[in-house]
């Protein structure tokens, strides 16, 4: 059930309803299983894997818990519980594995194969990624390592643990959220709450602009051209690649809000995943905004754990690269991906590298960091290096992400930016006019976001009929402009007369 | 009530204020953006008190052929027409429940053509390549469990048919091409009750099979449908005429045309007439350029036949002089002068002037012209008698009265239009062969594109000169 469904637009409302109407000891429960159904919308099979992450994710708890508090010697103590903890994550790790990087394991390993003349047969399965399974394995495993460091107290109560896992707004596509924040809100009770309902509910608006006026939008322009990189070359391709890292952002962060703002309406605080990620100055600074509970979650279980920082400088170089590489393989199994993460963490490195020349640079020519001019090409030029990197993560594979790269830098053709060449991408000049608009209103956003202002807060100031047209007129915008629903040929109403 | 309460009461008011608003704000959106197509055809039928005894169903053949206002005028038969591009019987039965729901007819005259020909197209109960279509057929029907039922049976295998439901899941994008149309829509009702008059367009039709007393065992989906729709006619009371529109058709339809009969006879309620042998339509004048459709011409023809068979046939009350009826009637001929003086060339001027409460003098200053077979015909067509002017002589006596003589220098041909039912003139049409190619002898001449005989004006006159 995706969150711009009609489905969803019925489930919501009525879970909701019967969360504040039901006896407080049953509304996990009731979340719970709403949170399954939620699941089972895609795909009911699958659910099994959510339960077998959350079994083996609570029973590895319960065990830690056990072996901290049980009277074996110190040595043997630390030994079951990293035990259980390896073999927790292991078997986790292993679901991933064979449900996401299986089929293209296979592949590459057949590829090889041939390359060497080694004539292997492996064979190829066609699974069916898991929806959310990335996102629910993390958090699953978080609360394990969690567990395990003594952070977070042991969840004994086995459906309380199993929503946490599963609790349907984030479940699918994130935040993913650590058991130290969740689960004790889990444990709350919650009454309904006029002013928050209010809140979560304009979240859930901005979600939805974001995800079908933007998102979706956007996307019309970037896979037309992306999906005939042949004719559409140079500037095309640039234009698309632009565009495609606002489309994923607001794919992502509308999700997430929608996400965020649904859970708020019950009265739970997920963590904002995304803070104005293209305003950032560094890369670094960018990969704090820009999905922070992944960022935060390879931050806190990989890279501290390998040393961070403390280890010497290389050390930490090397630190980042391994976090940038596995973020890249978490996003997908292809070898673009891990492309995109390597990339993301070598800019890094360099900027790091690079750190004592430009500030001997700035020194050296009085170069003043915070004037808006400076801000602005530091934004521009980190926003540029991400755009860079997104190439591998759009591409369909790395012989077209070489192809498209050699043309955004052979292919001379900025003319069609101005001869109306853009309006024959899937949206007539109309929609790309207010496709524009939209990334205005985008950008307006982030900049009050950066400085503080929080729109919803400024909304709810206002007085009774100011707030109400606003929503109104919010949601009345998103029905109309965003891309949903069927859609119509005008050319087919020019044979009604016959 | 305390302080809580008070909030409580303020809170669920601003709410329903809140939820009140935002309906209120979705409906017109709803209204602004959907395609006016369903609201254009059915609005007359659905508002207003007109009793109508007769429904005409069927696919876009009837909605060009069957004309209510003409069949109210020449036999008094108070009818609409329902038919629409495509519509199968399957689509009919539903279309019917959901009108019968607003006036209850005594006869559905139905056209056999979609019994055939829409079966092996998807699930055979819809054009599914074409769902705007359907939409004509459905939208202004409000929601009812009919319509649901509708819904749910007819586009059971097209994924978004809940826009059938909601309009504006299909139409909100929209807003990008709103025109004149979206906000003054009530303005530009269907004044052919339902009917959709071809204009602009003529061909010579050809035949595309020969005659045969050939039958078939009758089947599929839509004959189920048919047979569904008669039933519950029957249930109702109603009459059914089944027709077969004439037009060229392959074999297989001339035998499932011969095959109705047999079904008619095993109901009461049901009657046949295979019209596609009975010489009603010279294929010269009457259809349309597609070899399909009937023009206006056709359509009098075939709404007198059926016009006069259910005269004589059913005995239907006489409306002739119902007052909502004679309002609708100057609406409809104003429609009509309209549709003449729109018209861009001359073959399609003499269409229009089949009617016969127009009538016109023609004047033709081309010798090359009055020898067009095919144009003296259209004049045979439309009553009217071309007269040959030397344009040496007669046009030069012209001159001295005629105060538009030089415009006339330039001219091929000439109507002068007049409304035979109040005498005025409606139009003085010029029309002048526009061809760049260069005729030498009379054999080519008669190879002449009449089309080309194009409606000039003062106007292009002038710009031509500058």
């Amino acid at each position: 059930m995706l969150f711009n469904s009609l489905q969803f637009f019925i489930f919501f409302p009525v879970v909701v309803f019967l969360y504040f109407v039901i006896p407080d000891r049953f509304k996990y429960i009731w979340l719970l299983a709403a949170s399954y159904y939620f699941y089972m919308n895609w795909n009911a099979v699958y659910v099994l894997l959510l339960l077998a992450s959350t079994v083996i994710t609570y029973t590895g708890g319960l065990l830690i818990d056990a072996a901290e508090a049980g009277k074996e010697k110190k040595n043997g103590k630390t030994d079951k519980k990293k035990t259980v903890l390896i073999t927790g994550c292991v078997i986790n790790l292993g679901i991933l594995f064979v449900f996401k990087y299986a089929g293209y394991t296979m592949e590459l390993l057949t590829l090889a194969g041939e390359k060497a003349h080694i004539g292997i047969n492996i064979p190829v399965y066609d699974i069916i990624l898991p929806v959310g399974i990335s996102f629910y394995i993390f958090q699953a495993l978080g609360y394990l390592i969690d567990v395990y460091r003594g952070d977070t107290p042991v969840e004994r109560n086995f459906l309380r643990y199993a929503l946490f896992v599963s609790f349907f707004p984030q479940l699918v596509a994130g935040p993913i959220e650590r058991s130290g924040n969740l689960i004790r809100q889990l444990r709350e009770v919650h009454r309904f709450d006029y002013e928050r309902a209010r809140e979560g509910i304009l979240l859930m608006i901005w979600g939805y602009f974001l995800k079908i006026v933007l998102a979706d939008r956007i996307a019309i322009v970037v896979d037309k051209i992306y999906g005939d990189p042949g004719t559409y070359g140079g500037v095309y391709l640039i234009v698309a690649t632009v565009l495609f890292a606002v489309q994923i952002y607001c794919d992502f962060a509308g999700y997430s809000t929608i996400a965020m703002g649904a859970a708020k309406v019950m009265g739970i605080e997920l963590m904002d995943n995304f803070n104005a990620p293209f305003l950032s100055r560094k890369v670094s600074q960018l990969w704090r905004s820009w999905h922070i509970s992944l960022t935060s979650w390879f931050r806190d279980y990989v890279y501290i754990p390998l040393g961070g920082s403390r280890k010497g400088r290389r050390r930490k170089y090397l630190n980042i690269f391994i976090v940038f590489l596995l973020s890249g393989i978490w996003h997908g199994a292809n070898i673009t991906y891990v492309i995109w993460g390597g990339l993301n963490g070598l800019y890094q490195v360099i900027g790091e590298i690079l750190m004592p020349v430009r500030n001997r640079m700035v020194r050296l020519f009085s170069l003043n960091r915070e004037s808006i001019g400076h801000r602005a090409l530091e934004c521009i030029f980190t926003f540029g290096l991400f755009c860079f990197s997104l190439v591998f993560f759009r591409a369909d594979g790395m012989t077209s992400a070489l192809r498209i790269l050699r043309s955004v830098f052979t292919v001379h053709n900025p003319w069609i930016l101005f001869d109306g060449s853009l309006y024959e991408l899937g949206l007539d000049s109309k929609n790309f006019h207010l496709m524009l608009i939209c990334i205005a209103i985008l950008i307006f956003a982030d900049v009050l976001k950066k400085k503080g202002i929080c729109i919803r807060k400024v909304i709810a100031g206002q007085d009774y009929w100011c707030r109400v047209l606003v929503m109104v007129a919010a949601i009345c915008f998103i029905l109309m402009f965003g891309i949903w629903g069927s859609g119509y040929d005008a050319a087919g109403f020019i044979y009604f007369q016959f | 009530m305390d302080n809580n309460g008070t909030l409580k009461v303020k809170r669920i008011l601003s709410f329903l204020v809140f939820a009140v608003l935002l309906v209120i704000a979705v409906r017109a959106c709803t209204l602004l953006t959907e395609h006016k197509s369903s609201r254009i055809k059915y609005t007359d039928f659905l508002d207003n008190d007109t009793e109508y005894d007769c429904f005409l169903m069927g696919t876009s053949i009837t909605l060009n052929s069957l004309l209510p206002m003409e069949m109210w005028k020449d036999y008094g038969i108070a009818s609409y027409n329902f038919g629409s591009s495509n519509c199968t019987p399957a689509e009919d039965y539903y279309i019917l429940r959901e009108a019968m729901k607003y006036k209850k007819p005594e006869l559905v005259v139905i056209d056999m053509m979609g019994v055939v020909e829409f079966n092996d197209i998807g699930n055979g109960k819809y054009m599914w390549t074409q769902v705007e279509a359907q939409h004509t057929q459905f939208d202004c029907f409000p929601l009812s469990r009919t319509k649901a039922e509708a819904v749910n049976d007819l586009f059971d295998i097209y994924e978004d048919r809940n826009d059938f439901l909601w309009s504006y899941i299909m139409f909100h994008n929209r807003w990008s091409e709103l025109e004149e149309q979206d906000f003054n829509w009530k303005n530009m009702l269907n004044v052919e009750k339902g009917a959709l008059t071809n204009t602009g367009t003529l061909g010579k039709a050809y035949s595309k099979s020969e005659p045969t007393g050939e039958t078939i065992s009758l089947k599929g989906v839509n004959y189920d449908y048919f047979i569904r729709l008669v039933e519950y006619c029957r249930q109702e009371g109603v009459d059914v005429l089944a027709i077969y529109l004439p037009h060229p058709v392959e074999t297989l339809n001339r035998q499932v045309a011969n095959s109705i009969g047999a079904v008619a006879a095993q109901y009461d309620n049901l009657e046949y007439i295979n019209m596609l042998d009975l010489d009603i339509l010279d294929y010269d004048t009457d259809f349309t350029s597609d070899n399909t459709h009937p023009n206006l011409s056709g359509a009098l023809k075939l709404t007198d036949y059926i016009g006069q068979y259910i005269r004589e046939h059913y005995e239907l009350r006489d409306h002739s002089s119902d007052e909502a009826w004679l309002k609708s009637e100057s609406k409809y001929h104003e429609y009509k002068k309209e549709n003449i003086t729109s018209q861009k060339a001359l073959p399609y001027y003499l269409v229009q002037l089949s009617d016969d409460e127009f009538t016109a003098s023609a004047y033709i200053y081309n010798k090359e012209f009055m020898r067009d077979e095919w144009l003296m015909e259209l004049f045979d067509n439309a009553g009217i008698k071309p007269e040959y002017k030397n344009t040496d002589t007669d046009k030069n006596a012209d001159k001295e009265t005629n105060t538009d003589t030089d415009f006339l220098k330039d001219a091929d041909a000439m109507l002068d239009i007049r409304d035979e039912v109040n005498g005025e003139t409606i139009e003085k049409a010029y029309f002048k062969y526009q061809d760049d190619t260069d005729y030498t002898d009379d054999t080519e001449a008669e190879d002449r594109d009449i089309f080309k005989l194009i409606k000039i004006t003062e106007e292009d006159t002038d710009a031509s000169e500058e």
